[in-house]
């Protein structure tokens, strides 16, 4: 493998992206960041969960799979949250059985098929999906399964594994590992009930 | 039996070889019914001689040729008698050593073939042994297999009933011990699971590591776990967590995990401490708590442990999932996607593809 050496620190890089829209000019992405949250770009994911009180629900989980320090770390990612509502909207059985200690590593399945590498705009994914067959783009999730992205009217709409369908609500919350997205559903991975 | 005949075979050619030697000798084509009486043959030298001057005689009367010519023959005949006799002897010893040499070269064939039968017959054994060996070895392997595994979940289970759970002191000192949950899971081995007659559902990300085969399947439930199912008797041999195969939350860091082996460009943020340990597997970097050895967090998801971008390198083709440009905002002024050329990020690097082939072309390390 071909290896080009860059000698920058990607964390201490993002650690100074304070703007929200730097050095994005050659992909058009500082339109989207138009939209996002500059002043918050010193909190990591994590923090701007945990100060959310639409995501606390989804923050709780977060600490109870132990992927917190994921979100605090270096990353980047992309989060797709969802807000409480939208925890809410889990049958109270199913969302107590998530919780539950020996059901651990399903929760951390679940939550990390909401997590995606890299830091993806609003902006960059309906440019996605506009050149992508049918009206659609794919999505890599850090547990390897896909999310399908698609327009409806002015609105991205992610359909999961289990044929459920979530809809960005408030996207472009940029942070200093990344950018939030609020969603309106859990996203459920192939195979989950 | 071959030989036999051959046998009477150079025994017909000797009784016959006479006649035809006097047959030959007259040259008269009335003799062809002498020939081949066979009775005359016994008597060649005398009867054949009479013989031929009664014919000839006869036939030389009517042409008018003189009776001294016929006396000349007749006494040529008897001169060369001994002669022919010689010649009738060689020619029947030279049949005999033919039909000799002959039976010899049929003897050696024979031998020959029936060597060549015995090696055929003894590489097929070997090979049909090699093939028995092969196949004993890998069910031995199996079964060696499967009785370490039904006795770690059986260790596990007594360990994990016997202390009443996974405690932090029994936890730091075995592996074995399991929290409730996976307990729960192992009980099921050897059990029917209701999913077993499902079809083959297992996440694709893991569908290289458990396939169905001749004697295996392998079902996934909706909690993380695979479940191997022996095909004849539908009862459940093995479950595998999926997410973190290894190392799980919650749990003790199992044997084996006692090197640090975080991937070399996220070493600097994640070195071990008096406090913390950090161990990576399958696609993540996990944070163990020294002083419990419970693994308490996740620090890090990467693509590359779930075959993901981050474990491809140049020429290799861009997965499915990277539609979206993704580069991190920082860098995005220095890899913006052209006409030639898109930029994916995954695992601290950015991978350069080439738009129409969608070819990996150069791969470029952030975190260094």
């Amino acid at each position: 493998m071909m290896r080009k050496m860059v000698p920058l620190c990607l964390a201490s890089a993002l650690a100074a992206c304070t703007s929200g829209d730097g050095g994005n000019q050659g992909n058009g992405a500082n339109e989207a960041s138009g939209n996002a949250q500059a002043g918050q770009a010193r909190t990591s994911i994590a923090e701007a969960l945990a100060a959310s009180i639409d995501h606390s629900s989804f923050q709780q989980a977060l600490q109870a799979a132990g992927l917190t320090d994921t979100l605090r770390g270096i990353g980047p990612y992309t989060v797709f949250a969802p807000t409480n509502a939208a925890f809410d909207a889990i049958p109270a059985d199913a969302r107590s059985s998530l919780t539950a200690p020996e059901q651990r590593d399903r929760l951390v399945t679940l939550l990390s098929y909401h997590i995606v590498p890299g830091t993806v705009t609003a902006e960059d994914l309906g440019r996605a999906i506009d050149r992508g067959q049918g009206g659609r783009a794919q999505l890599a999730t850090v547990t390897g399964d896909n999310l399908t992205l698609s327009r409806e009217g002015q609105a991205i709409v992610i359909a999961d594994g289990a044929g459920g369908r979530a809809r960005i609500t408030h996207p472009d919350q940029l942070q200093s590992n990344g950018v939030l997205h609020s969603i309106d559903a859990v996203l459920m991975p192939g195979g989950a009930q | 039996m071959r030989k036999l005949m051959l046998l009477a075979g150079v025994a017909a050619f000797a009784v016959a070889a006479p006649a035809l030697a006097k047959g030959q000798g007259h040259g008269g084509g009335g003799h062809g019914g002498h020939g081949g009486n066979g009775g005359h043959a016994a008597q060649p030298h005398h009867g054949g001689g009479g013989q031929g001057h009664g014919v000839h005689g006869g036939s030389h009367a009517a042409r008018g040729h003189g009776p001294q010519r016929h006396g000349g023959q007749a006494n040529a005949h008897r001169q060369r008698g001994p002669q022919r006799l010689d010649a009738r002897q060689r020619r029947v010893e030279r049949a005999i050593e033919h039909e000799r040499r002959d039976l010899r070269q049929a003897r050696q064939e024979q031998r020959f073939d029936t060597r060549r039968r015995v090696e055929q017959r003894l590489a097929r054994d070997i090979v049909r042994e090699d093939r028995r060996d092969w196949r004993r070895w890998s069910e031995r392997r199996l079964a060696l297999r499967d009785r370490f595994e039904e006795r770690r979940f059986e260790r596990g289970r007594r360990l994990a009933i016997g202390s009443g759970g996974c405690p932090p002191g029994l936890a730091r000192q075995n592996r074995f011990c399991m929290p409730p949950g996976q307990l729960r899971k192992a009980q099921l081995i050897g059990r029917h699971v209701p999913f077993s007659n499902l079809a083959y559902n297992v996440p694709d990300r893991f569908r290289y590591r458990f396939s169905d085969g001749g004697r295996w399947l392998y079902r996934y439930d909706d909690a993380g776990f695979v479940y191997r199912i022996d095909r004849r008797s539908s009862l459940v041999n093995s479950i595998y967590p999926l997410f973190g195969n290894s190392l799980t939350m919650g749990e003790p860091l199992p044997l084996g995990y006692e090197v640090y082996n975080v991937p070399l460009s996220y070493r600097r943020f994640y070195p071990d401490t008096s406090n913390y340990f950090y161990r990576y597997d399958d696609g993540a970097i996990y944070r163990v708590n020294s002083q419990t050895n419970l693994v308490d967090g996740i620090v890090a998801m990467l693509t590359g442990g779930v075959g993901g971008l981050g474990s491809l390198g140049v020429g290799d083709p861009l997965p499915t999932g990277y539609d979206a440009y993704n580069v991190p905002l920082d860098y995005r002024d220095r890899y913006a996607d052209t006409g030639d050329s898109w930029y994916r990020y995954a695992d601290g690097s950015i991978y350069q593809v080439d738009p129409q082939t969608r070819l990996i072309q150069a791969v470029i390390s952030l975190l260094v």
